[in-house]
């Protein structure tokens, strides 16, 4: 390598076009070696699908409870709105009835 | 057995869903150097005189200004229009990651020749230029995305 910068350093650009043909040689041969690491992939076995299609229905279940909670939350917090508003109804008429 | 489709109510939108998010996700490099690209190109457009600098000597010898800034616009478009189709099928094929893998390549060698503008001119003045650790890792960047834009193209490259 160094031989060859040195050859070429009286000619800049033939020195650029030379290590610009290498390096979109390296590029191809990465983009080559890329597509062959996709194909060789492994399909996902029925253990992998098994253990997906249990989490998805983990997340369903989560995902369901989720609104089921804040429904309920929802209420609890009317309830308890209601509670604080019948102990001061309470409060009120037991402090009228004193005056 | 099939897959149990979780279907979320229509107010509910999961945060990894937004636009940004979809086509920028674990391809932000691309994304960069994309816009820097098209800036460029502008920039040439508006002002030739930037190939004039010492960083574009390679690239501008054999080349006009006007040359230069439509391969960059070129350039990055075509990277852009890759980046927006990364995950579409055309005619049963993902041609996203090809575009992205070959546009890859492309910028590796414009890169390499900025690059090696300024090791030359570092070797001239006997001093080495700030801007060539940064050239040269954006080439070698280059390089590792036309290996993942193929490889990995299933998930996020």
């Amino acid at each position: 390598m160094k031989d060859v910068l040195e050859a070429l350093a009286p000619w800049p650009v033939i020195q650029g076009i030379v290590i610009g043909l290498i390096i979109a040689g390296i590029g191809v041969w990465a983009m080559l070696r890329g597509l062959q690491d996709q194909q060789k992939k492994p399909d996902p076995g029925v253990e992998d699908l098994q253990a997906r299609w249990e989490m998805q229905q983990a997340i369903a279940h989560m995902h369901e409870n989720s609104f089921e909670i804040v429904k309920l939350l929802e209420k609890q917090n009317d309830i308890g709105e209601r509670m604080l508003a019948a102990i001061n109804r309470l409060a009120d008429s037991h402090w009228n009835r004193s005056q | 057995m099939t897959p149990l489709i979780v279907r979320l109510p229509a107010d509910v939108k999961p945060a990894c869903t937004t636009p940004l998010t979809t086509n920028c996700k674990g391809r932000r490099f691309e994304w960069v150097i994309t816009v820097a690209m098209l800036w460029l190109a502008a920039a040439i457009v508006i002002s030739p005189d930037i190939v004039l600098a010492d960083t574009f000597q390679l690239i501008a010898f054999p080349m006009s200004a006007a040359f230069v800034a439509v391969i960059l616009f070129g350039v990055g478009l075509v990277r852009l229009i890759g980046l927006v189709l990364n995950g579409h099928e055309i005619a049963g094929r993902r041609a996203g990651p090809m575009i992205r893998a070959a546009m890859a390549i492309a910028c590796a060698v414009m890169w390499t020749q900025i690059d090696l503008a300024l090791i030359q001119l570092s070797f001239k003045h006997g001093l080495m230029s700030p801007d060539v650790p940064f050239w040269s890792m954006i080439v070698l960047g280059e390089l590792d995305v036309a290996y993942r834009a193929v490889a990995d193209h299933e998930g996020c490259s």
